[in-house]
């Protein structure tokens, strides 16, 4: 599998701070990765160091097949990059950010940033500093996207956008990404936001990546398995380490199988509570994953 | 290419408004002075109004750089990590390029080609205008330069001058703490050495390529690394290296010191000797420092000169002197003798040598030769001051070259054009046995022309060794002036104005003495057929003399 990013044991320390430890991420090509954590995770510093913002104390990483500290103009032309915290230049209008940009893409698409600029419906002639932050995100991303980089690198671009505007950029990128076939890296500290985007998806804690898989995978080995169990029985210290959060309230039982097989599952769950009945298994989303993640490893 | 450009046109846009300020008050520079020094002289109450606009203009134009260098700077800024255009395909390298191409073409070249502009409608020549043109793109570069740094190591423009404001407070407390060191413990070591003032020009051409060598470096380093910590230690050894380069480098390739110059007379006919009458010293208190310093007391005595050619002064700049008594005692003292009668700039008799038989009826101002040839401890003096000694002394002498240069009649108008060097008479006011005569001068003081002094422009305005004789061929009669600065406007300011200096006089002259005695028939004809004579001195080279009093008393206070 070719992989559009990809780092090894990178690191980074501010002083005696670890933002970052050991990172070894690998993004494959067209895929829609969501990059989540906590805030203070680490995602903006992975970010930005893929982006050649700062320099990593440790390791390495390749972007586009070029390693990340040698990131050239040829380079960033085929990639774009929306993040919170990135200073626009507030005393352009909305089309003279837009021209500006466009000389320094070869393959600027005018129709397709024309497109783009109806369907997020903004106003060419204004300035960014009197547009909302959500209008000015969009601003940005039109300015990112009319030229089709192969790779879209999203830092948190929904914090501070009401649920419209949030509705309308995800519509837009997952359209885009959809029918442009690009890759796309979006990191979050809310799985809401990016639930209908990921087809990956990626969680930090602490600087460390505590998982990185398809959202398909992982979606088909956690199930919340719910089994009536008889009176009087104690499951603790029963549960293999896979079992997460198990919830007894009676005779009811209710436990996250991260390693779900169908059949496997439950078998080994009648092996180890016998008597236990009505079992059932049902999938979760990604959003209940991540929280049952959260909650196991207080993310 | 295109993208450097398109990078420059996106500044023009961004700083549209700064930049037609800035644009405009070059025009308005220009518009201040070219119109010419006579007829602006002529309009006192236009010279009040524009006098605002001339102290405002300056300050203005060295104000604007320090606010559209820093919004160039930080519109792509190269520390922090929220920059726009860190993601996009924009390298360092065209950034640089078209930042340096928008300082180039508004920051340094039109005021450039403005001042080239003043100086040529001044009578600058080609070769002058060739010689300034270096010296502007220099001192502007040189000032640019500090501020694209300080902007370059800064994300933001409140954060710009908080840098600079700490900069600029901290350089002055450092030569605060230093002069405090040196004045209570003496210069460190390995930091004396003789004062060569003559070097400080090369000095300057030297740390200012310096200065602007390690500037490139460091903004090159930063816009292709954008590694600030690196850059702030390369600016801290840079100072150090600056200082140190300026302290100890003694090569003079500006030719500034004419030491070695030999003086174009017979110096072996020349003879000096101390006035022998104890009577005409004087002793004077020296200035002390500090309360703890020991008391001095100076010692100054006529010298007499002869054996000059017509037309030559000498003026004893340095000594080096011993004093003997009989019982083997010797005082040592080597310095200035800065003594000399600064107020009598010029020398009455030899203006009368150069104009022959048009005699000089008011010429009591003469130069006095007082010359201190020793400073001794009060202790030293209360024991040997009427004690006679034997006093040795070698006196370094400066030989100086008086010319008349040009004649102006005197009516308003009437002006001298000699190259850049000009003088214009604006009004000759009438008054009861004698007449005021205003005048404007200017003159271009080049930095890289061999002939300026030492001691820069500065010494050229103050240091004038120029003076204006009212003379009457026909009568064979002449007046010296009393001179003093005129009405009008000046322009002569170390920070703004450095090549261009013009400047009014008021030069009073009368046919009564004290008493109201007449010297002459001062009236209207004599006025008529009257004439200012430009008088010039110019140092023409270097010689000593030995002398020996062989009892020699410091004499009473």
């Amino acid at each position: 599998m070719n992989h559009v990013i990809e780092t090894k044991n990178l690191g980074k320390s501010f002083k005696k701070k670890v933002a970052v430890h050991g990172l070894n991420l690998a993004v494959p090509d067209g895929a829609v990765y969501a990059f989540l954590g906590p805030n203070g995770a680490g995602k903006t510093t992975t970010i930005k160091m893929l982006m050649n913002i700062v320099r990593p104390s440790s390791g390495e990483a390749s972007v586009l097949g070029t390693q990340t500290t040698r990131l050239a103009s040829k380079n960033f032309a085929q990639i774009g990059y929306v993040s919170e915290n990135q200073e626009v230049p507030e005393w352009m209008t909305v089309g003279r950010l837009l021209s500006y940009c466009k000389a320094f893409y070869p393959t600027w698409d005018n129709a397709f940033c024309a497109r783009l600029v109806k369907d997020f419906q903004l106003p060419v002639d204004q300035v960014l500093k009197s547009l909302s932050r959500g209008m000015k995100m969009k601003a940005t991303l039109v300015s990112s996207l009319a030229y089709r980089p192969r790779l879209l690198i999203l830092d948190e671009p929904f914090s501070g956008l009401d649920v419209l505007v949030r509705d309308e950029f995800i519509r837009g990128v997952l359209e885009l990404s959809e029918q442009e076939h690009w890759t796309v890296l979006i990191s979050s500290h809310d799985i809401d936001e990016v639930e209908r985007l990921a087809d990956w998806v990626g969680i930090m804690k602490d600087g460390e990546l505590q998982l990185s898989e398809p959202v398909a995978s992982l979606q088909a080995r956690f199930r919340r398995i719910e089994a009536a169990i008889p009176t009087g029985t104690d499951v603790r210290d029963k549960l293999p380490s896979s079992w997460l959060l198990p919830e007894q309230a009676g005779q009811r039982l209710t436990v996250v199988e991260s390693r779900y097989e169908t059949g496997a599952t439950e078998n080994q769950l009648r092996t180890l509570l016998p008597g236990c009945e009505q079992m059932e298994s049902s999938p979760m989303s990604l959003r209940d994953i991540f929280l049952t993640l959260a909650r196991t490893y207080r993310l | 290419m295109n993208l450097t450009f398109h990078q420059l046109r996106k500044d023009l846009i961004r700083l549209r408004l700064p930049v037609a300020l800035w644009l405009l008050l070059i025009l308005l520079q220009a518009a201040l002075i070219i119109p010419g020094i006579a007829e602006a002289g002529e309009d006192l109450t236009l010279q009040a109004i524009t006098n605002v606009l001339r102290t405002l203009v300056p300050i203005l134009q060295l104000l604007l750089p320090i606010v559209i260098i820093p919004i160039l700077i930080h519109e792509e800024p190269l520390v922090g990590t929220t920059a726009f255009w860190f993601t996009r395909p924009l390298d360092g390298g065209t950034l640089l390029k078209s930042k340096m191409l928008f300082l180039g073409s508004i920051l340094i070249l039109p005021p450039l080609v403005t001042e080239l502009v003043i100086l040529a409608t001044h009578g600058a020549s080609a070769r002058q205008l060739w010689l300034a043109a270096p010296e502007i793109f220099l001192e502007q570069l040189k000032f640019l330069a500090y501020i694209m740094v300080l902007a370059a190591l800064t994300q933001s423009f409140a954060r710009f001058a908080l840098l600079g404001a700490s900069f600029f407070i901290g350089y002055y407390l450092l030569i605060l703490v230093y002069m405090t060191v040196v004045w209570y413990t003496g210069t460190p070591s390995f930091l004396k050495g003789p004062s060569k003032p003559h070097l400080e020009d090369s000095r300057y051409v030297v740390t200012t390529l310096a200065t602007l060598a390690i500037s490139a470096y460091l903004l090159i380093g930063l816009y292709r690394a954008r590694e600030a910590r690196r850059a702030w230690l390369s600016i801290g050894l840079a100072v150090v290296f600056v200082s140190l380069l300026n302290h100890f480098w003694s090569w003079d390739f500006l030719g500034r010191s004419n030491e070695e110059q030999r003086a174009a007379i017979d110096t072996a006919a020349v003879n000096v000797a101390v006035v022998p009458d104890p009577r005409a010293r004087r002793v004077s208190d020296e200035l002390r420092r500090r309360p703890q310093d020991n008391a001095k007391k100076n010692i100054s005595a006529p010298l007499q000169i002869s054996g000059l050619p017509a037309g030559y002064a000498v003026e004893p700049r340095n000594i080096q002197a011993s004093l003997t008594f009989p019982d083997g005692r010797t005082l040592e003292h080597k310095g200035y003798v800065s003594n000399f009668d600064p107020s009598a700039k010029l020398n009455a008799r030899v203006i009368q040598e150069i104009l022959g038989p048009i005699k000089i009826l008011n010429a009591e101002k003469t130069r006095s030769n007082m010359a201190t040839l020793f400073s001794v401890s009060d202790e030293d003096f209360s024991k040997f001051a009427t004690i006679p000694g034997k006093l040795s002394a070698v006196i370094d002498f400066v030989v100086k070259r008086y010319e008349l240069t040009g004649k102006i009649p005197v009516r308003a108008k009437a002006r001298y054009d000699h190259g850049s060097e000009r003088a214009v008479i604006t009004q000759v006011l009438k008054q009861t046995g004698g007449s005021n005569i205003l005048l404007r001068e200017s003159k271009i003081s080049l930095f890289f022309d061999a002939g300026r002094s030492s001691y820069g422009a500065f010494a050229d305005f103050v240091m004038r060794p120029i003076t204006y004789i009212l003379l009457n061929d026909k009568r064979n009669e002449a007046l010296w002036p009393d001179e003093r600065p005129g009405p009008g406007f000046e322009f002569f300011d170390v920070l703004f104005q450095k090549r261009l200096i013009t400047f009014p006089l008021a030069l009073h002259y009368t046919a009564l003495t004290e008493q109201g005695g007449k010297l002459t028939e001062f009236n209207d004809a004599w006025l008529a057929q009257g004439a200012l004579a430009r008088i010039e001195t110019k140092e023409v080279g270097h010689f000593t003399k030995d002398i020996q009093v062989d009892d020699f008393i410091m004499g009473a206070q």
